[in-house]
C-alpha cells in the first residue's frame, strides 16, 4: 500500500514538474503566465494608489475617482445610470449575471463604461460603481478569457495568498497582478470599493493619509 | 588636552544632553519607535565620544577607529529614517512618505540607505585601516588617504540625509497635512538638513587639511569646527521638538478597518435580495406599477422630486405588503 502509494506520489511529482517545465513553453505566445502569490489588499496599500492618483487626504465621490484614473490608466472612463424602472429588462439581465453593476471596457479605444441601475439606493449605487472601479484599477479586464487558469486548483481556506496571473500587456494602476480566481477578484473589488468609499469620505481626515505625513 | 579631544568633549556633551531630553521625551505618553531609537542612538554617541575624551587616542589606527565609531550613530540614524520613509520598517507601520509613494526611484533610493551607508563607511574603514591617517588631530596637515576615508563617509551620509530632509520638506508643504504635522515635518526636514550641513563641513575640513596652508587651515578648521558643534546642537533640538509635536488622528485606523470588513456581508445581502426579488418575480408587479407611475408623471409634467416621491410610495407599499425577509 504504501509503497503503491508512494509510487503515486512520485509519479505526480514527475508528471507536475513536467507540468511545470513545459508551462513557459505552451505560454510562450500567451499574454498571460503565473505570477506570484499575494494576498488581499489591505488599507494601506489602496492608500498608495490613492497618492498615485493625487486623491490622498483629499474628499472625492466616484466621478472624481474615475477622472483621476482615467487619466492615470490614460483612458476615458463614463458612468451611465440606467433608468431599470422603466426598462425592467435592464433589471432581469443584471439579476441573471448576479451583478449590480457592469463595466464594458476597450483597451484599443481607451474607453471604459460603467453602466448601473438608478433604482439603486445611493450608497449602493457608490459602492456598485467603486466596486466596477477597482476592477479597472486592479487590471482584471486586461485578463483575457483562459481556461487553464481560470480551472487551477484554490488552495485551502488558511492561506492568505492566492495565485495572480502575470500580465504582460495594459496598464494598471494596482502594484500586484490580478487574482486568477474570479471570485476572488471580485472580494478584492469589493474591499477596494469599501476603501475607496471610507477614503473618499474622510478626506483629510483619514488616518491612513496622515499617517504618510507622520512617518516618525 | 588636544583639540580632537576638546571637540569630542563637546560632541559628547550635546549627545548626552540630547539622550537625556528625548529619554524623558520617550518616557512620557509621547513615545515612539523613532524616540526610543534616537536617545538610544545619542547615548552611544555620548559614549564613543567620551570613550575619546577619556582613554585618549595612541596611534593613527586608534584615531581612524575612533573617527569610525564616532560615524556609527549618525549612519544609524540616517538608515532607519530612510527606511521609514520607504515604508519598509514593520513596527513604524508600511506606509511609505507620500513623496515616496508618488515615485517609485525615490522609494527604492531611501530603501537602499543602510546599504551603501554601510558600503561606505565599510570602505572608508578599510581605506583608514590599510592606510592610516591622523584622523583625530584637526589642525595637522593631512595625507590624501584621509581626504578619501573621510570623503566615503561623508558624500553617502550627505546625499542620504539630504534625501530624506526633502522628503520630510515635501511632506511639510503638503495641503493634506495638518499644522501640527507640518511642523513636525519642519522640525525633521532641520534635523536632517543639519546632518547634510554637517557631512558637508565634515569633507570641507578633510579638504583643507589636505591643501590649505598652515595659516588657513587653523583659521578655517577652527572656524568649521566651531560651526558644526552649533549644527549639531540645532539638530538635536530640533529632533527633540519633532519627537515632541505629536499628532492623534480623529480617526483610528482599527475602527477603519472594522468598517471595511463589516459592511460587505450587509451588501451581499443586499445584493442577494435585490435579485431575488427580481428573479423571483416579487418585483415584477412593483416595477410594472412603477413604469406606469414614470409614464403618468410624465404625461401629468410632474416635477422630478415628485416623480421620485411616488415611484418611492409604490415600492414601499410593495415592500410592507410582501416583504423578503
Amino acid at each position: 500500500m504504501f509503497g503503491e502509494l508512494s509510487g503515486t506520489r512520485s509519479s505526480d511529482v514527475i508528471l507536475n514538474a513536467a507540468r511545470a517545465l513545459l508551462r513557459p513553453l505552451r505560454n510562450f505566445n500567451s499574454p498571460h503566465s503565473s505570477g506570484p502569490e499575494r494576498p488581499m489588499l489591505t488599507a494601506e496599500q489602496f492608500q498608495e494608489e490613492l497618492t498615485l492618483l493625487g486623491l490622498s487626504g483629499k474628499e472625492y465621490g466616484p466621478e472624481e475617482y474615475a477622472g483621476a484614473l482615467g487619466a492615470y490608466l490614460g483612458i476615458s472612463i463614463a458612468i451611465h445610470s440606467i433608468p431599470d424602472l422603466h426598462y425592467p429588462e435592464l433589471s432581469y439581465r443584471l439579476a441573471s449575471s448576479g451583478r449590480m453593476g457592469e463595466i464594458r471596457y476597450s483597451e484599443e479605444l481607451g474607453i471604459a463604461v460603467i453602466i448601473v441601475p438608478e433604482s439603486l439606493p445611493p450608497l449602493v449605487s457608490v459602492l456598485t460603481i467603486f466596486h466596477e472601479l477597482g476592477h479597472l484599477a486592479a487590471g482584471d479586464l486586461l485578463i483575457e478569457p483562459n481556461e487553464e487558469l481560470d480551472n487551477a486548483t484554490p488552495k485551502g481556506p488558511e492561506t492568505s495568498t492566492f495565485a495572480t496571473i502575470h500580465i504582460k500587456r495594459g496598464k494598471r494602476l494596482a502594484r500586484g497582478f490580478p487574482f486568477v480566481r474570479e471570485n476572488l477578484r471580485e472580494r478584492e473589488a469589493n474591499l477596494r470599493a469599501s476603501y475607496a468609499l471610507t477614503a473618499g469620505c474622510l478626506g483629510s481626515l483619514s488616518p491612513y493619509a496622515l499617517k504618510m505625513h507622520d512617518i516618525l | 588636552m588636544s583639540v580632537a579631544q576638546h571637540q569630542a568633549l563637546i560632541l559628547a556633551g550635546l549627545c548626552l544632553a540630547g539622550s537625556i531630553f528625548l529619554g524623558i521625551v520617550t518616557l512620557s505618553s509621547r513615545r515612539t519607535w523613532f524616540g526610543v531609537f534616537a536617545a538610544l542612538n545619542l547615548f552611544l554617541g555620548a559614549v564613543l565620544f567620551g570613550a575619546q575624551v577619556v582613554f585618549g587616542l595612541s596611534g593613527w589606527r586608534s584615531e581612524i577607529m575612533a573617527a569610525l565609531l564616532s560615524e556609527l550613530p549618525p549612519v544609524l540614524l540616517i538608515s532607519g529614517v530612510c527606511l521609514a520613509q520607504a515604508g519598509a520598517l514593520p513596527w513604524s507601520g508600511t506606509l511609505p512618505a507620500e513623496a515616496a509613494a508618488q515615485h517609485p526611484w525615490l522609494r527604492a533610493t531611501l530603501r537602499s540607505a543602510p546599504l551603501f551607508l554601510l558600503l561606505g563607511w565599510g570602505l572608508a574603514a578599510v581605506v583608514g585601516l590599510a592606510w592610516p591617517s591622523p584622523a583625530m588631530q584637526a589642525y595637522a596637515p593631512a595625507p590624501q588617504q584621509f581626504v578619501l576615508f573621510k570623503w566615503l563617509i561623508s558624500a553617502v551620509e550627505g546625499f542620504y540625509s539630504g534625501l530624506a530632509a526633502s522628503g520630510f520638506a515635501a511632506a511639510s508643504r503638503s495641503s493634506a497635512a495638518t499644522l501640527a504635522l507640518r511642523l513636525k515635518n519642519i522640525a525633521f526636514s532641520l534635523a536632517l538638513f543639519c546632518l547634510t550641513l554637517i557631512a558637508v563641513e565634515s569633507a570641507i575640513v578633510a579638504g583643507v587639511r589636505l591643501w590649505g596652508t598652515d595659516v588657513s587651515r587653523r583659521d578655517t578648521v577652527g572656524a568649521l569646527l566651531t560651526i558644526e558643534v552649533y549644527l549639531a546642537a540645532l539638530c538635536f533640538v530640533a529632533l527633540v521638538l519633532g519627537l515632541g509635536l505629536r499628532y492623534t488622528p480623529a480617526i483610528a485606523a482599527t475602527f477603519l478597518r472594522q468598517l471595511h470588513t463589516s459592511w460587505l456581508p450587509a451588501q451581499e445581502r443586499f445584493e442577494s435580495l435585490k435579485w431575488r426579488a427580481v428573479t423571483s418575480g416579487h418585483a415584477r408587479g412593483a416595477i410594472k406599477a412603477s413604469h406606469h407611475i414614470a409614464e403618468a408623471a410624465r404625461l401629468r409634467r410632474l416635477s422630478r422630486a415628485d416623480t421620485e416621491k411616488a415611484l418611492a410610495t409604490v415600492q414601499l407599499i410593495a415592500t410592507m405588503r410582501d416583504p423578503l425577509v
